[in-house]
């Protein structure tokens, strides 16, 4: 299942947001999507997902053309979760799980029990049991990211991106989270997350794509694009890389 | 329904000031013309006034009025105003009129043709105020307000003395309990007295006075619908007002009797439980009589109505349901259309 | 088993007992009224009128011609256009609400009220020869057309754009039935005006019914079979657009829906207020912002509200009627008071 970006430009109101990207996300990996403010990292995952019309370019999952298909069956294999979800939500948890499978729903919205289990199982995965009947506007920060996520994964994607999912998350819930998306890789499940977080990507990704002001600048797995002489250009601070003594995987500093 | 009063009494402060400046020239004139007395030559039973009936004060609708001379310029708003000038016999005095119901009944219509309309609905201050009135006299209370013809206040300040016919004042504590034709005789004395008539008065409510005990009530206790406008919901005549005065005078029940006020919003289905005799209805120049039988006879809840099968139907002008000199007439006619009422 | 089902009672159960309240409220609705029939004689006038549309039945009603009248002429009409009313407002309220992401929002919000007035305005006093109901619809739909196209003139139709542009249109609507209503107005029209300008349901007939209900039905039915689409719409448009949603083309479909339901609910009563803001509200309290429950619930019990308002408006003073927009209002603006109080500890939850 993996996810293929071929030439993808889009601009607005005169300005090129997304400058012809070209990458490729692995299929069942968890792909960080890296870049600085501005770079185009958000407006890319919504090109993914269909929110917006890409100008140019072809994206394709497995080889199916995702900007070819109708919205429902396009939504029916990919799944977005924002950055900044709305708070002010009316509804409980489980009625928010249960609208991620509207893709699936018949044309009347009627409920099956595919939905009931779906929606069962994206509330366990997530973590949200205990909040199923809590009112959206009534959560934390991170407690509202888990039950948007949960949304996402109701929806049975094959792909699933992530903007920005670790913000509004404490130090154990991110390892939570972490944990949470190597399970859905561990299953099939191609994941992409936009993160500002360099650290974080280097402990948990299994590929890399570097944006800066809309165009692919580097692209691979972590050791080869977390380099300070590759970061330094886009960042524009000084970057140290160190090994960690556990995982062996690259831990950055910066000044 | 958002009326911009606020504005408009901006508007009319700005007018006010115009206006005062052009006061004193108003008020020089019209104390000017009045050092003489004035005979009309339409009624020979006009005297000039003696000089010690005035100065005359009343509390007219709580406000307090002095007349120190008879006024002899008068804007009327209404017609019941300039009909009751014009019966008086002092027609002659009217400088301007404005807000007319219909028009004015044959007998004063010679007298009638030059009077100068100021409106067609209630003219503004400016615009009675441009005719150098002495009296602005109202058929109703609400056209003496800053937007309307102006403030009573104000007014009196200018030298312009206002006078509302005594049964349409909206304070409950001036407002007759219930509407008699002595009442309406009364309002015809006072106004005349205030005119400088007296005499012209006693002849006239004696004549209608011998019209009304000529009037021999319907006996055969018909009830009746006053209906003056409305479609969804009927507007009636209702227990206290002009309406139920003439009912009661030509042996009419009044089906809206119970309701206390001069006219009410009433019901479609009272008036098919009630089911009256007769109906009455308003003849306006904005609804029509013949308006009022096509929509009674088509609106499916009121056309098996005994009276609308049977068109039983009494017409009466607008003009005569209002408090003034037109009651007794319309009473009259009103009577007669009845005796021609066949129940077979 | 599943998260979901641990609602404390199900949507059919609920749907089913508001359905009862509603057949109820109807027939003793009908059986109340300033004349004096027992409702049995009231019933049984009903039922006979019945079996006379399917061909059997008494040539001549048991309670006489006019009283007969007063039942299936005057209250059985009023009382039907009055459930159909309150059904097709609380459903467009909810509607609304949901599209525009906004609790105040209501039926009207385009501006349709203030569009339907002007075209009742015209025939009531400026005595323009068409119907009155459709002219106020012609006024509705103008309405609906201007602010639809200020709207989107813009490029993508949004949620606050819609709200504004709805604004500016009633408020240059209501200007104008203002200037038309103080130039012309004579006599006793301000009493007709006034009261279309509340919402009335007196004089409702049969064609009113079939207007009313035909519109609720079709239209009505078609918004209340949308309550996914609105859930997602809940999120943002971002998310909904990432649910497969074609935000766009849904928010300017269901607004035109919308907008010609209450149009023609509007043509047939004046712009009755508050059941279309209120009633959603209310629902939510009970059962919750899913729309899947919300709409279908608030339009039973949006019926059953206008049936018992509008029998208060037409017997607490009777013989005399109010314009039933006025008992809505004294009701809904405590609620609606009441509504915020109880929400002003909820931080950001707006519902």
């Amino acid at each position: 299942m993996s996810l293929r970006l071929e030439g993808v430009r889009w601009s607005v109101a005169g300005r090129s947001i997304l400058d012809g990207v070209t990458a490729t996300a692995p299929g069942a990996r968890l792909t960080g999507l890296l870049g600085p403010n501005g770079a185009g990292k958000s407006s890319l995952l919504r090109a993914v997902s269909g929110v917006l019309a890409p100008d140019a370019g072809v994206v394709t999952l497995d080889g199916t053309d995702l900007l070819a298909l109708a919205r429902r069956e396009r939504a029916r294999r990919v799944a977005l979760v924002e950055q900044e979800a709305a708070a002010t939500v009316p509804l409980t948890v489980s009625e928010a799980v249960l609208v991620g499978r509207t893709p699936h729903a018949s044309r009347w919205g009627g409920m099956t029990a595919d939905d009931d289990a779906a929606v069962a199982t994206a509330i366990a995965e997530a973590g949200v049991a205990d909040l199923a009947d809590r009112s959206l506007a009534t959560l934390s920060g991170g407690e509202r990211q888990r039950a948007h996520l949960a949304r996402a994964l109701a929806q049975d994607p094959q792909l699933l991106l992530l903007d920005e999912p670790t913000n509004h998350l404490d130090v154990h819930a991110r390892i939570e989270l972490l944990d949470l998306l190597g399970r859905l890789t561990a299953r099939g499940v191609t994941v992409v997350a936009a993160l500002h977080d360099l650290n974080l990507a280097a402990a948990a990704c299994d590929h890399l794509i570097l944006l800066d002001a809309g165009r692919v600048v580097a692209e691979g797995p972590v050791d080869q694009v977390l380099l300070p002489e590759v970061l330094e250009p886009v960042y524009r601070v000084h970057c140290h890389v160190l090994t960690h003594p556990v995982s062996g995987r690259p831990v950055l500093t910066f000044s | 329904m958002r009326v911009a009063a606020q504005s408009s009494a901006r508007r009319l402060a700005g007018l006010a000031l115009v206006v005062a400046v052009s006061a004193p020239l108003t008020a020089c004139a019209g104390a000017g013309s009045a050092a003489e007395p004035s005979t009309s030559p339409a009624s020979p039973a006009t005297t000039a006034p003696s000089a010690d009936a005035y100065p005359i004060t009343l509390d007219n609708c709580g406000f307090e009025v002095t007349f120190t001379q008879a006024p002899q310029r008068v804007v009327t708003i209404k017609s019941s105003t300039t009909e009751m000038l014009l019966a008086l016999g002092v027609g002659d005095r009217i400088v301007g009129t404005g807000f007319p119901d219909g028009p004015v009944p044959p007998e004063y219509a010679a007298a009638a043709a030059d009077l100068p309309v100021l409106s067609d609905r209630v003219p503004s201050s400016e615009v009675a105020l441009e005719a150098e009135p002495d009296l602005v006299y109202a058929g109703w209370e609400s056209t003496l307000s800053a937007d309307g013809a102006g403030d009573r206040a104000t007014l009196a300040d200018l030298g312009v003395a206002t006078y509302v016919s005594p049964s349409a004042c909206k304070d409950p504590a001036y407002q007759p309990e219930r509407l008699t034709f002595d009442g309406v005789f009364d309002e015809i004395t006072e106004i005349a007295g205030v005119l400088g008539v007296p005499a012209a008065a006693e002849a006239l409510v004696a004549e209608q006075r011998t019209a009304l005990a000529d009037l021999a009530p319907d006996d055969r206790g018909l009830t009746a619908l006053w209906y003056s406008s409305g479609t969804d919901i009927p507007y009636v005549g209702a227990g206290i007002g002009a309406p139920q005065m003439i009912m009661d005078a030509v042996g009419l029940t009044n089906i809206a009797a119970g309701v206390t006020d001069t006219w009410a919003s009433f019901s479609w289905e009272q008036v098919a439980a009630d089911d009256p005799d007769v109906i009455v209805l308003v003849d306006a120049a904005w609804n029509s009589a013949e308006a009022k039988r096509e929509l009674l006879a088509t609106n499916p809840a009121t056309a098996n109505l005994t009276a609308v099968l049977n068109e039983r139907y009494l017409v009466v002008p607008f003009a005569a349901t209002e408090a003034g000199v037109r009651n007794v007439p319309a009473a009259v006619d009103l009577a007669g259309q009845l005796a021609d009422v066949d129940l077979g | 088993m599943t998260a979901r089902l641990r609602r404390p009672v199900a949507t059919g159960v609920l749907l089913a007992v508001a359905a009862v309240l509603l057949a109820v409220s109807v027939t003793v609705a009908v059986t109340i009224g300033p004349a004096d029939l027992a409702p049995l004689d009231v019933w049984r006038s009903v039922v006979d009128h019945l079996a006379a549309l399917g061909g059997s039945g008494p040539a001549e009603p048991a309670l006489g011609i006019l009283r007969d009248g007063i039942v299936w002429e005057i209250r059985l009409p009023r009382v039907l256009t009055a459930a159909a009313v309150g059904a097709g407002l609380a459903v467009a309220g909810g509607v609304m609400q949901g599209l525009t992401r906004n609790p105040l929002a209501d039926p009207y919000l385009l501006g349709l009220s203030s569009g339907a007035s002007l075209g009742a305005v015209a025939v009531l006093v400026l005595g323009v020869g068409v119907l009155l109901p459709v002219a106020a619809f012609a006024g509705a739909v103008v309405a609906m057309v201007a602010a639809l196209s200020l709207a989107g003139s813009l490029g993508r139709i949004t949620p606050a754009r819609t709200i504004l542009a709805g604004l500016a249109v009633a408020q240059l609507c209501a200007a104008g039935t203002s200037f038309v209503i103080f130039w012309s107005a004579t006599g006793d029209s301000y009493r007709e005006i006034l009261a279309w300008l509340m919402g009335s349901l007196a004089g409702a007939d049969w064609p009113a019914v079939a207007i009313a209900g035909g519109a609720v039905v079709v239209l009505g039915t078609g918004l209340a079979l949308q309550g996914r689409t609105l859930d997602a719409f809940a999120f943002g448009d971002t998310a909904a657009a990432a649910l497969g949603i074609d935000v766009n083309r849904t928010r300017w479909t269901m607004l035109t829906v919308v907008a010609l339901l209450t149009g023609a609910l509007v043509a047939v009563s004046g712009s009755i207020g508050f059941v279309g803001l209120i009633l959603p509200h209310a629902v939510r309290l009970v059962v919750g912002a899913g729309h899947r429950r919300l709409l279908p619930l608030s339009a039973l019990l949006g019926a059953t509200f206008l049936v018992w308002a509008d029998t208060a408006a037409r017997t607490v003073f009777e013989p005399r009627e109010l314009p039933v927009g006025i008992v809505t209002a004294f009701l809904g603006a405590p609620v609606f008071a009441l509504l915020l109080w109880r929400r002003r500890s909820a931080a950001g939850d707006l519902a």
